[in-house]
């Protein structure tokens, strides 16, 4: 009797261990996803492509919406509770973040599962690697673009600007108040003024980091960008650029408040769908440098990471990746070469049809096919550059017209500023 | 000397003891709350605040005593935005107050609707910070906001005012805003009280001959005191760490114009990632609102029983 007692009692306790081991390895019932997109449409698009997961895998994909500036803060607050979600759509500086505190993990493997690293675009992988790894896999990418009113434009005689002289010499010729030429964003709660600069520097040929992360913004070059964004300010903007976000793009170009500015095509999409009539007058260029930023999906690390890496991965075959392309059109272009090719399904959306929406998205096209980066990633993704746009840039600026400060003190000023916040973060870091 | 015999504790049921000590019992789940979602925040508040905790690492790797009260203290910084807090926090709870005792005393004269004018006075209370932010700032926008555009039909003013945009008028309009958005609450809680003052003290005071003013300062201001220091109380505390309306208007801006101390310990804290050191500003707020509200308590006696 004993013997069979044992017996049975083994039994159990191996059952017991399997079981255990089984339900470690199962799929969860359910995944949450966290995404910053806002509007009903790319709500839906995902929906759709969550649906179209839990019937094939039994996995049910809960999508919670958490707008960009809200990431920032909510992820930590999360990460401190051990509640973080599991997947996680942010805006790169973000990304980087997440993956230095460790709340996220590596996605080589999604990569290559997706077809490998030559499945995508060049230019928008470079955010994406960090440490020896990748961090995350871009959902798209979108160019700034130079958006004005070419009715502004074709009263004064003017011609579509490249250079930071034609684009004062624009501005001064249409500023007809109260429809400005080209409206600042000097705002500290945002980073306007900071990535507008970052466009210009570069034709200046300034940058804010060089190689090893240490502040260069200090140059002659600088000053020279710094001094044409002000005389910018003075000649086509009104004295509001103070408190201007970036946000506020979209309501200025469709009541005509400003006539030209840098922004990506979803400011199109903004006009084409609240303000048709200022559509039709409105056209678009490349920016005189490309500021390409993507979008970065990442995986947190959890009890979860595989089956939300194989939804990534999901995510990214050809069909559920156009269906989501088009919830939002123009603005969102392809990070994959074959959906971005001349002759994939993408281009054959009904939205193209209208032929300012098909300029903005291939003029991003070309900007991203041509490469570039987003502020302070000109060598790759990093933790500082964060610190670009935290206010500093923003503050300079306000202090330059509000406070008459001369524009080389102000720009040592920032500089000073913003190194002695690189140097906390490195010394966080233990760099 | 009897030797005292020790009563035997027949009569000390749980029951009875349940009973004597029911009180304390119901008080520990408000207790357990209290120290969950107060006393735990603060304590580790005031720990991070002698870190160097960096919300990029989401680590502290440092004690660092009382460097980071060193460095807030030493800088301008923290007395410009502690200016700023004072004044947005006087001139806002000084317009809601006398706005909120015209509103008390008028409703107060009504002789019919009188819940129909509460419920619209009250009307800016219920919005949204972020709705209200947003209609204000295009309300006061230098190039299409409707109040220049009136002010400058009424030829009151010659050319559009910046009202956000510059460092005269910056901190005025946001002020001007709370105003419109605490006046309601001052006037509701300030009506009601209005209603507990006994009609004998206003037949005296008509008796007597008492004008208007002779019956606000007598009669009406001195049974108003507590329910004002209240108020004063309640609303140093909200306006003092008020941080949405100057973050979605101004932004703190410009130059630092409309920075307060609550905005600039979310800047250092969150933009700037130097959890450590935003935490040594919020703890600094804190000191400083708890000596205002002591002096509140002192000058309007609000402990004690006099009337």
């Amino acid at each position: 009797m004993r013997r069979v007692l044992s017996l049975v009692l083994c039994l159990l306790l191996m059952m017991s261990i399997v079981s255990v081991g089984a339900m470690a390895e199962a799929k969860p019932e359910s995944i949450t996803f966290w995404m910053g997109y806002s509007q009903q449409s790319r709500v839906d698009a995902m929906e759709a492509i969550g649906q179209k997961y839990y019937e094939q895998t039994g996995v049910k994909v809960n999508f919670e919406v958490v707008t960009w500036p809200n990431t920032a803060e909510k992820w930590r607050a999360a990460y401190s509770a051990g509640q973080m979600p599991d997947i996680i759509i942010c805006l790169p500086d973000q990304a980087v973040a997440m993956f230095v505190a460790g709340a996220t993990i590596p996605v080589d493997d999604v990569i290559e599962a997706i077809g490998g690293t030559e499945k995508f675009l060049d230019s928008v992988l470079t955010e994406q690697f960090y440490d020896g790894s990748y961090m995350a896999v871009p959902h798209y990418a979108h160019d700034r673009l130079l958006i004005y009113r070419k009715d502004a434009l074709e009263a004064a005689g003017q011609s579509v600007p490249t250079t930071p002289e034609e684009y004062l010499a624009v501005t001064k010729a249409i500023n007809d108040p109260p429809s400005y030429a080209f409206q600042q964003l000097f705002n500290a709660s945002d980073y306007g003024s900071a990535f507008m600069l970052d466009i210009f520097m570069r034709t200046f040929g300034a940058q804010y980091f060089d190689e090893s992360y240490r502040i260069v913004f200090d140059s002659e070059e600088t000053v020279k960008a710094v001094e044409f964004l002000i005389d910018m300010y003075e000649a086509g903007s009104q004295p509001d650029a103070m408190d201007f976000i970036i946000n506020d793009q979209f309501t200025l170009l469709n009541t005509g408040a400003t006539l030209m500015t840098l922004d990506s095509a979803f400011t199109i999409k903004s006009a084409l769908d609240s303000a048709p009539e200022v559509a039709e007058k409105m056209d678009v260029a490349l920016a005189p440098a490309n500021y390409i930023t993507t979008f970065p999906v990442c995986v947190c690390d959890g009890e979860n990471a595989e089956t939300a890496k194989d939804f990534v991965r999901f995510m990214f075959e050809e069909d559920n990746y156009v269906d989501f392309l088009a919830s939002y059109q123009p603005g969102m272009n392809p990070t994959m070469k074959a959906t971005a090719a001349a002759d994939s399904a993408f281009w054959k959306l009904p939205v193209f049809e209208n032929a300012l929406a098909l300029k903005a998205s291939q003029t991003q096209a070309e900007g991203i096919e041509q490469g570039g980066y987003s502020i302070g990633n000109q060598f790759g993704a990093n933790p500082f550059s964060g610190v670009l746009t935290s206010g500093y840039v923003e503050e300079m600026f306000q202090d330059i017209i509000v406070n008459n400060v001369p524009v080389v003190d102000a720009v040592k000023v920032c500089a000073e500023r913003m190194q002695e916040a690189v140097d906390e973060q490195k010394d966080a870091l233990g760099w | 000397m009897m030797r005292q015999q020790k009563k035997p504790n027949l009569g000390r049921s749980p029951g009875v003891w349940l009973d004597d000590h029911l009180a304390q019992i119901f008080l520990i789940p408000a207790l357990i709350l209290i120290a969950g979602l107060i006393a735990y925040p603060a304590a580790l508040t005031i720990y991070n605040s002698f870190t160097n905790l960096s919300m990029l690492t989401m680590k502290a790797t440092k004690f660092v005593g009382f460097q980071n009260y060193a460095t807030v203290l030493g800088g301008s910084e923290f007395w410009v935005s502690l200016r700023n807090s004072l004044v947005f926090t006087v001139g806002s709870i000084s317009g809601q107050l006398i706005l909120g005792m015209i509103g008390a005393l008028a409703l107060q004269r009504i002789p019919f609707g009188r819940t129909a004018f509460r419920v619209g006075l009250l009307v800016p209370w219920t919005f949204p910070s972020v709705a209200m932010t947003f209609v204000w700032d295009w309300m006061l926008d230098s190039g299409f906001g409707i109040i220049n555009f009136a002010l400058m039909g009424l030829g009151i003013i010659g050319e559009p005012i910046a009202w956000f945009g510059s460092r005269t008028w910056a901190m005025f309009s946001v002020i001007i805003m709370n105003i419109w958005f605490g006046a309601p609450f001052m006037m509701l809680a300030l009506n009601a009280g209005l209603q507990t003052i006994p009609s004998d003290y206003y037949e005296v005071g008509k008796i007597e001959g008492a004008n208007f003013f002779q019956r606000l300062r007598y009669i009406i201001l001195p049974s108003l005191k507590k329910i004002v220091g209240v108020l004063l109380i309640l609303r140093t505390i909200w306006v003092f760490n008020n941080y949405d309306f100057i973050f979605l208007t101004t932004g703190g801006g410009p130059a630092k114009a409309t920075q307060t101390v609550s905005i600039m310990a979310y800047f250092t804290a969150w933009k700037r990632s130097a959890m450590g050191r935003g935490s040594a500003i919020t703890i600094l707020l804190l000191v400083f609102v708890a000596v205002m509200i002591a002096l509140y308590f002192k000058f309007f006696k609000i402990d004690s029983e006099e009337a």
